[in-house]
């Protein structure tokens, strides 16, 4: 055995110090760059079992060693409990070129012999999660991985992918910040597969990413389900910031998005969608777009509405749910039997082309006849655009696809949408289908953002609210705005009619405006969620696209003006109200803004 | 080939009450509960079948203004051999009143339907209380005769009130801004689609319906739905 217990893993942002020869290893934690020493004396692990919560005092230290290769130093740490069978191994992991990465990787794997012949119920707590302090003086605050920010009525400010936690690979980070709010930890869940969810036992790290509450994260334990190998069970990163939350989502953005090949989103050919800022949903059923007594579409009529919304950038023909299923007709039947057919279908296409409106068709995945396949439903969608020149597709219920759609509508026409009614979550599909809805139901949707705009900003997610009244409508307008998002007009709701005031068409028609205008600051990929949360109601979500000029988009949750400073993200020296009734100024290197109850103020600063 | 029969419905009064699986957006109309008073009607027995359609047409002269779907699964004219007393399908609501006027009689309403159905006691199902797929044609492979399933008559006797093919009824619903044209189909029918947002079918309740939106052509015109008419009486 190495005889070496004391060890100092300094990766450049953090220096941490461990003594295997105590009872609490975990000596203590620096931040190097705010000189400030705390987490003093804690355990390395605990795990709960047999009714016992036993820590690693209660374990054998059979070996401590490190090691390093060209890249990496490690110390592994492996202990053992003899009369229950169980043994942890604790990996500390760090770069040894801490300009490329100074994060710390802590990882643990648990091994259950089955003490009883059987598998009990085994629970493991990570100190380094549920103790984690910045300063430790009572003034540290705490932003829990599952819901790093809560509006008024208690919901989530920045949601996660929606309600898709487990087949997301988007786990963000836990934060612990100092009383500067700017210095302190990240702590990241690192994970290595799209498919991480339940059915994955073994691995527990969704769960500690999960927690999303500050008594969650104390309590701290998560159920585990080891066996009689060594596998993964719970992986932490752990780096310093110093830019706070800002600072460590960005960079928990940049590692997610070094696992993807985005280079689908820079196609030429697709870039028509980042153009676009009001789409239609149109149910034929009704007369928003097609003339019943005459049996024809009526594009002008579209038209003529899409003006009052600052003119609809898409309009999605919508004919199929929920009628299929009365008979063996499919979707694509309804296509030959809906009145004119297919050559009415593609006089109507033409007709808003000429209008400049892009043309997207819906595809119900469900549909799917037993003598289809993934092969014959990839041609009929590709001869559908052939038919029709129409622009692409909706995927209803869809959060991936097949490839092959792809490929084969690429032959058939250049700059074919697909687009998803659900945020795609695997990870091939994240990277070819470019568009999806974000959609939500009858929550309070104020302040709120979806956390994959701000991952995947080339991916133009359109938000939509089909059930929303008067007053949901205004917030799906203020969400729009605030969450810097293109937005979907549905106003005919399977036959239900629930139309927008004339108030609220303007200020969609001043938001298109506004966000056509700085589009490519709004699709930048420096932007920040909830770039700023004050006690006093205050939101600010950032959007950047690194470049000299960047948005802050605020809103007042309150009931009564809110004036307030915040940090600019970089220096600037101008500052201009773009959207909403605010005032702004630039201080130094704040910014002061003073905004109205309830409204969203968005300035540009540059 | 089978000849339609009917029986007199006496005036009579019930609560009547719609409810039904909800495909989002639910349907613009009254549902109840409501007392209603229906009949005295004579009512058809059996579906209206292909022969008596295709009497219908050579005595009528019959054809609608837009063709589109109209008797698809009929050849040059006349319905398959053996076909004679399916009950009639790929027609519209329209076309089956014209064939329901041509004879003095008109589609069922909503109300009427439900009696035919339910009769005083207001059945679940058309023989009683319990579901029992023996006693109509459903998850079949297509329609059969309109007297087929004798047990599972309803109180007054008619045939194949559940399943085999959806019924019309008369209502037309017009919301008042325009914006929107449906009808409403009763009993389900043999075909019953695979997957959960599928429309529903099978073996439908006496007190359910199914809203469907006019979209004109064929799309108005199904494999699945047919009729059976009702006439006025003192």
């Amino acid at each position: 055995m190495n005889e070496e217990k004391k060890f100092s893993i300094d990766t450049g942002s953090i220096l941490l110090k461990l003594d295997f020869s105590k009872e609490e290893p975990f000596v203590c934690l620096k931040h190097k760059s705010a000189g400030v020493v705390s987490n003093s004396n804690r355990d390395l692990f605990q795990i709960k079992i047999y009714e016992e919560i036993l820590g690693s005092r209660d374990f054998v230290l059979e070996e401590v060693r490190i090691d390093d290769d060209q890249t990496e130093n490690i110390i592994s740490a492996h202990y053992k409990r003899k009369e229950d069978l169980l043994e942890v191994k604790v990996f500390f992991i760090w770069n040894k070129r801490s300009s490329a990465d100074s994060s710390l990787r802590i990882l643990y794997q648990v091994y259950d012999g089955y003490k009883y012949g059987v598998t009990y119920d085994s629970f493991i707590r990570i100190p380094f999660i549920s103790e984690m302090e910045f300063s430790g003086d009572g003034k540290d605050r705490l932003l829990p991985p599952g819901c790093q920010f809560r509006n008024s009525s208690g919901k989530p400010s920045i949601i996660p992918m929606s309600g898709k936690e487990f087949s997301s690979d988007i786990r963000l980070p836990m934060v612990v910040l100092g009383e500067d709010r700017r210095h302190g930890y990240s702590i990241t869940f690192p994970n290595y597969s799209d498919l991480e969810n339940e059915g994955c036992v073994q691995n527990q790290s969704k769960f500690f990413a999960m927690m999303d509450s500050e008594s969650s994260v104390r309590e701290g334990f998560v159920r585990m389900a080891p066996d009689k190998s060594f596998n993964d069970t719970v992986e932490i990163k752990l780096c310093a910031v110093d830019r706070g939350w800002p600072e460590a989502f960005s960079r928990y953005r940049d590692e997610w998005r070094s696992e993807y090949d985005f280079s689908e989103y820079s196609r030429e050919d697709l870039q028509w969608i980042k153009e676009t800022a009001v789409h239609s949903f149109l149910f034929l059923y009704g007369n928003e777009g097609f003339n019943h007594k005459a049996g024809k579409f009526d594009v002008s009529k579209v038209l003529k509405t899409g003006k009052e919304f600052g003119g609809f950038d898409t309009v999605t023909l919508w004919n199929q749910y929920p009628r299929l299923g009365v008979d063996e007709r499919n979707q694509w039947d309804f296509h030959l039997d809906f009145p004119g057919g297919k050559n009415a279908l593609k006089e109507a296409v033409t007709e808003f082309h000429k209008n400049k409106v892009k043309v997207l068709l819906p595809f119900i995945p469900w549909d799917r006849g037993y003598n289809e396949s993934t092969n014959s439903m990839g041609t009929e969608l590709a001869e559908l655009i052939r038919d029709t020149d129409a622009d692409g597709y909706q995927m209803d219920t869809m959060y991936s696809a097949p490839f092959s759609f792809r490929k084969k509508l690429d032959k058939i026409k250049k700059g074919v949408l697909l687009q998803s009614q659900f945020h795609p979550v695997k990870n091939h599909p994240t990277e070819f289908i470019t568009s999806s809805w974000d959609e939500y139901w009858s929550h309070k949707a104020m302040p709120e953002v979806d956390v994959f705009r701000f991952m995947l900003p080339e991916h133009i997610a359109p938000m939509v609210s089909r059930w929303q009244r008067f007053e949901g409508k205004t917030e799906l307008i203020n969400r729009a705005i605030f969450g810097a998002a293109p937005i979907i007009i549905w106003t005919d709701i399977f036959g239900r009619i629930m139309d927008y005031s004339e108030e609220q068409k303007k200020r969609i028609c001043e938001w298109k405006a506004t966000y056509m205008k700085y589009r490519e600051i709004f699709q930048g990929k420096a932007s920040i969620p909830v770039y700023y949360k004050g006690d006093n109601g205050l939101y600010c979500n950032l959007f950047s696209d690194g470049g000299l000029q960047s948005i802050y988009s605020f809103y007042n949750e309150g009931c009564k003006n809110i004036t307030d400073e915040i940090d600019l993200w970089q220096d600037a020296s101008e500052a201009t109200v773009i959207i909403g009734n605010g005032i702004s100024e630039l201080k130094g290197d704040k910014i002061k803004i003073t905004l109205p109850p309830e409204t969203v103020v968005q300035i540009l600063v540059k | 080939m089978l000849k339609q029969e009917t029986v007199r419905i006496d005036e009579a009064k019930y609560i009547y009450r719609v409810s039904h699986r909800i495909m989002e957006g639910d349907c613009q109309m009254d549902h109840g509960p409501k007392l209603v008073k229906v009949g005295p009607i004579e009512a058809d027995i059996y579906c209206v079948t292909n022969g008596m359609y295709y009497e219908f047409l050579q005595e009528s002269g019959y054809r609608p203004y837009d063709n589109s779907g109209f008797l698809r699964h009929w050849n040059a004219g006349i319905y398959p051999e053996g076909y004679e007393d399916l009950p009639v399908v790929w027609v519209s609501q329209d076309d089956a009143k014209a064939y329901a006027s041509f004879y003095g009689k008109r589609l069922p309403t909503e109300e009427e339907w439900q009696y035919l159905a339910a009769g005083p006691e207001k059945l679940k199902w058309p023989w009683g209380y319990k579901k029992d797929y023996r006693l109509c044609n459903v998850f079949g492979e297509g329609p059969e005769p309109v007297n087929s399933h004798p047990e599972g008559r309803s109180p007054f006797g008619l045939f194949n009130m559940c399943g085999n093919v959806w019924e019309y009824t008369t209502e037309r619903i017009e919301e008042k801004d325009g914006s929107h044209s449906f009808i409403t189909l009763r009993g389900g029918s043999y075909y019953t689609a695979h997957y959960y947002w599928h429309s529903e079918s099978g073996a439908m309740r006496n007190s359910s319906h199914l809203k469907v939106h006019l979209m004109g052509g064929a799309m108005d015109r199904y494999a699945t739905v047919g009729f059976r008419c009702v006439k006025e009486v003192i």
